[in-house]
């Protein structure tokens, strides 16, 4: 199956990393090393789609003939392309959709909203204070009469006459 | 069979007795302490007539009525359990009734806030408390929340990652829910009430933990079913008992909650009735009521006694009083467990984020439709720190005292009398009172050890009973020595508190790390130079009063040696082993603290990416399934604006070109928010070209030919 694809054999790449005669010349040192680098980048490439594969946690033969199935795409080239081509199997066998759950639904962490209201509640801290405001603001109502504002916030609220209001407002503030 | 309704219930049974049973400790607490301030100012030189002799008195009579209060309740508890079967105990109700029987329709959430904790240790007790509902039989009553509200970014990735793990291996997808907020407003009380909001009203029930909560299955179970037979119950509370620790510290504290904690509960059960305490966690409570008046407002203003109301528990226990639902402290149930501080800087840590939550409740006193039990309640957790206060100045007067006295001559004719006032010291009746108060701290602790020995006959499972009484003569002297210490940081907490300095809110370390010296010295240089020049100053005025002195302001010097030397794992165990501070659960350990050991020492999933644990940036980049994950789990797809696009771009250059190391917490959180350059950034890892740079991202191989 190697044979079939464009491999880089490892016989045909010199070691990378073994010392240079120092006889050879320029033209040869560049040769010798664009062939480690060659090297290297062929080794990272296979290293990293295996490595890929691996972390992705496909069934074994499955994620190695991916593997496989992309450096022999890729060819004797640099991790990228490798990678690029990994990228592309793997959408080829929908495998690039995320994780799902195993009924095949898009996986949520969370159940559906069912929106419910929480209120916060005024809380009257200082109830001596509160109920000498609403004691001295009768009292100047009972005094002076409704202002304006006071008559409109009475209508608007209930719609009733201002004395009906009044006594309302009264009988709640007694029940509370 | 319940109440869905948040109607205000009837009256019940338990009101008047509670009622008579709170004027008994009224007396129970005002006949001794005018006795003992009689002889306290009868002890002053001056008879309590100068002003100095006043404060004290006054202090004195505020903290014995305090320290009166513990005395009673637990001689109260203990009488409660010699005598057995408590009529009132809100266990008895669906006592006998078969689990298989409760209505399918009680769903329960089980609610896990979590807030920058270690997610391996978190999803033990998910696994554990999942298991144990399992073995009931009626899970099918329960789904878990996670509900985070972790702000670090490598905490939110390993959260979901172990979320995931977790429901994989049990397939429990659709049971096990994760959701984490980026606003964690309001704390862990703001956390709750979102879910409330989300999906409160699919359950009848929630049952609120600590992120070091466990809890056996048949309790929550069982918990559940009081709650059905009892639908005039709001929230059911039971009493954690605190385990798994092994700094010595923590070791005698959980001791102390083992052989007292009982007591204590079954004497506040007697006086609480239905108006008991929440504490937070280990406790089910009934969802449409919480939601409908149990939200908490925001306190005006902005210093530390306002905004968010931080001991949320007693509030809203309160509130749920005031709507009608009882609250409840099933003091006899048992398998529910949480962990304590390990050193002494972490209860002091905790310590203060209370005492601010606490002291703010000063201004909930008052309002209106509060039961005057949750009043009192207020007005104890206040006192739980302002007792500290108190306890300070009353040592600090006495001091002076001390000092005028040896100071200033004696006037022997202050009025137009004609004989001599001389001064008299009467010994006897200082000692008569010192005894006295220390009967008041220390009998509740023989009475506990004899329910232990005599009634329930369960020393064995405290090492015999020698070993336990050596252990409470331990814990006796451990507490004793750390008392002073923790009064000068309570004091320093309260004070600081009312002078307007906020406390900022960090995660509890819930392993046992030892504390250092550098770390000891840094937290109690000021309570050792303090207790040094007192000792220095009443040694020189007046040296018989420096001997009376001597057991606060000794320990209170060698304030960073006892925190060092407390804090020691080795030392807890090398007790543990000499069956010293044994508690039940550790000679014959349920089956469900069990599992947690066996859980929290599973090993880490297996990758191929030697990531480092901690690391969950880095995997939600580098590692295709987490990547993957976390991507699934953004809800929002949507394009951010251009300049956060630019922004977030910038921030991916400079981690290809410098690593995931060179990035600050902010930007690691702009980039997992956003599932296009996180997809991005992925790749480009993946194709870096250089070994070296795609190891900082844990792309190491693994293959045997390469070379690294």
């Amino acid at each position: 199956m190697m044979e079939e694809g464009p491999v880089v054999r490892d016989t045909e790449l010199p070691e990378t990393g073994a010392p240079f005669d120092t006889e050879e010349t320029a033209a040869g040192k560049a040769e010798v090393l664009e062939r480690a680098s060659a090297a290297e980048g062929w080794q990272i490439a296979r290293d990293r789609v295996a490595l890929y594969v691996t972390a992705l946690d496909l069934p074994p033969f499955k994620g190695l003939e991916l593997a496989l199935e992309s450096l022999k795409r890729s060819g004797p080239t640099d991790v990228t392309e490798a990678m690029r081509t990994l990228r592309e199997l793997l959408a080829e066998h929908g495998l690039d959709r995320g994780i799902r759950t195993p009924e095949g639904a898009h996986l949520s962490s969370q159940p559906p909203l069912n929106r419910g209201t929480m209120v916060a509640k005024e809380l009257d801290r200082l109830p001596w204070l509160s109920g000498l405001k609403r004691f001295l603001t009768r009292w100047k109502r009972d005094l002076l009469g409704q202002t304006d504002r006071e008559r409109h916030t009475a209508l608007s609220a209930g719609g009733t006459s201002a004395p009906e209001q009044a006594k309302r407002k009264s009988d709640h503030d007694g029940d509370l | 069979m319940m109440a869905t309704s948040s109607t205000r219930p009837p009256h019940l049974a338990w009101v008047r007795a509670a009622s008579w049973r709170r004027l008994l400790l009224v007396a129970l607490i005002v006949l001794p302490t005018v006795t003992a301030t009689r002889t306290m100012a009868a002890v002053l030189p001056h008879k309590g007539g100068t002003p100095l002799e006043l404060a004290l008195t006054v202090v004195f009579a505020v903290l014995f009525g305090w320290i009166s209060i513990g005395f009673w309740t637990a001689s109260i508890g203990a009488l409660r359990l010699c005598l057995g079967r408590d009529a009132f105990a809100v266990s008895l109700a669906g006592e006998g009734d078969d689990p298989r029987e409760i209505d399918r329709e009680a769903r329960t959430a089980i609610l896990v806030p979590v807030f920058n904790e270690d997610p391996e240790r978190v999803f033990a007790g998910v696994r554990t408390v999942y298991d144990s509902l399992e073995r009931t039989g009626r899970s099918d009553l329960f789904d878990i929340f996670i509900l985070s509200d972790t702000p670090d970014p490598d905490g939110w990735v390993e959260e979901e990652a172990a979320w995931f793990a977790f429901c994989r291996e049990k397939n429990a997808f659709g049971r096990i829910f994760y959701r984490r907020r980026r606003s964690n407003a309001k704390r862990k009380s703001g956390n709750v009430a979102d879910f409330c909001r989300r999906w409160g009203k699919n359950y009848r029930y929630m049952i609120v933990f600590d992120a070091d909560s466990v809890m056996a299955g048949e309790t929550m179970l069982r918990m559940v079913g009081i709650m059905e037979r009892r639908p005039d119950v709001g929230i059911l509370q039971t009493p954690p008992a605190a385990v798994n620790r092994e700094s010595l510290l923590a070791r005698v504290q959980q001791f102390a909650n083992h052989v007292y904690g009982p007591m204590f509960a079954a004497g506040l059960h007697f006086w609480q009735l239905g108006d008991a305490q929440y504490w937070g966690h280990n406790a089910i409570i009934r969802v449409h009521p919480f939601m409908e008046h149990c939200q908490l407002p925001r306190l005006p203003g902005k210093g530390p006694l306002g905004g968010d109301i931080l001991s949320h528990d007693f509030v809203e226990a309160a509130l749920m009083r005031r709507a009608g639902f009882s609250v409840w402290l099933a003091y006899d149930l048992r398998g529910s467990y949480e962990e304590t501080p390990p050193t002494l800087l972490d209860e002091l840590k905790r310590d203060r984020r209370w005492c601010q939550g606490n002291l703010q409740h000063l201004r909930l006193l008052f309002t209106r439709g509060l039961f005057p039990a949750h009043r009192a309640l207020f007005l104890n957790g206040i006192m739980s720190y302002g007792s500290a206060l108190l306890w300070f100045v009353f040592l600090l007067l006495s001091s002076v005292e001390a000092v005028l006295e040896a100071i200033l001559e004696p006037k022997y004719f202050s009025g137009p009398a004609l004989f001599p006032d001389w001064p008299v010291w009467y010994p006897h009746w200082a000692i008569t009172l010192l005894a006295s108060t220390a009967v008041v701290l220390f009998l509740p602790k023989l009475f506990a050890v004899l329910l232990i020995v005599l009634k329930d006959r369960e020393a064995h499972l405290y090492g015999g009973a020698g070993k336990l009484a050596a252990s409470v003569f331990l814990e006796v002297a451990v507490s004793t020595l750390l008392a002073p210490v923790r009064m000068f940081f309570h004091t320093t907490f309260v004070v600081t508190t009312l002078l307007g300095r906020r406390v900022t809110w960090g995660s509890q370390i819930r392993s046992d790390r030892e504390t250092s010296w550098g770390d000891a010295l840094r937290a109690h240089w000021l309570s050792m130079v303090a207790a040094l020049l007192w000792g220095g100053l009443v040694h020189l005025a007046n040296p018989t009063f420096f001997w009376w002195i001597s057991p606060v302001l000794g320990p209170l010097a060698l304030g960073a040696f006892l925190s060092v030397f407390t804090s020691g794992a080795s030392l807890g165990r090398l007790l543990r082993r000499w069956k010293l501070l044994l508690i039940p659960e550790e000679s014959d350990p349920p089956r469900e603290l069990r599992d947690l050991e066996a859980n929290q020492n599973r090993p880490r999933p297996y990758s191929p990416l030697p990531i480092p644990s901690g690391e969950g940036f880095v995997r939600a980049v580098a590692d295709p399934v987490v990547h993957q994950l976390h991507t699934s789990l953004l809800l929002r797809r949507r394009r951010a604006a251009p300049a956060v696009e630019n922004r977030r771009l910038e921030i991916e250059e400079k981690a290809l070109a410098l690593g995931p190391e060179s990035l600050s917490a902010r930007e690691k959180m702009e980039l997992l928010l956003d599932p296009f350059r996180l997809a991005e950034l992925h790749r480009r890892v993946w194709e870096l070209p250089g070994r070296e740079n795609a190891a900082r991202w844990g792309l190491a191989c693994f293959m045997p030919s390469s070379r690294r």
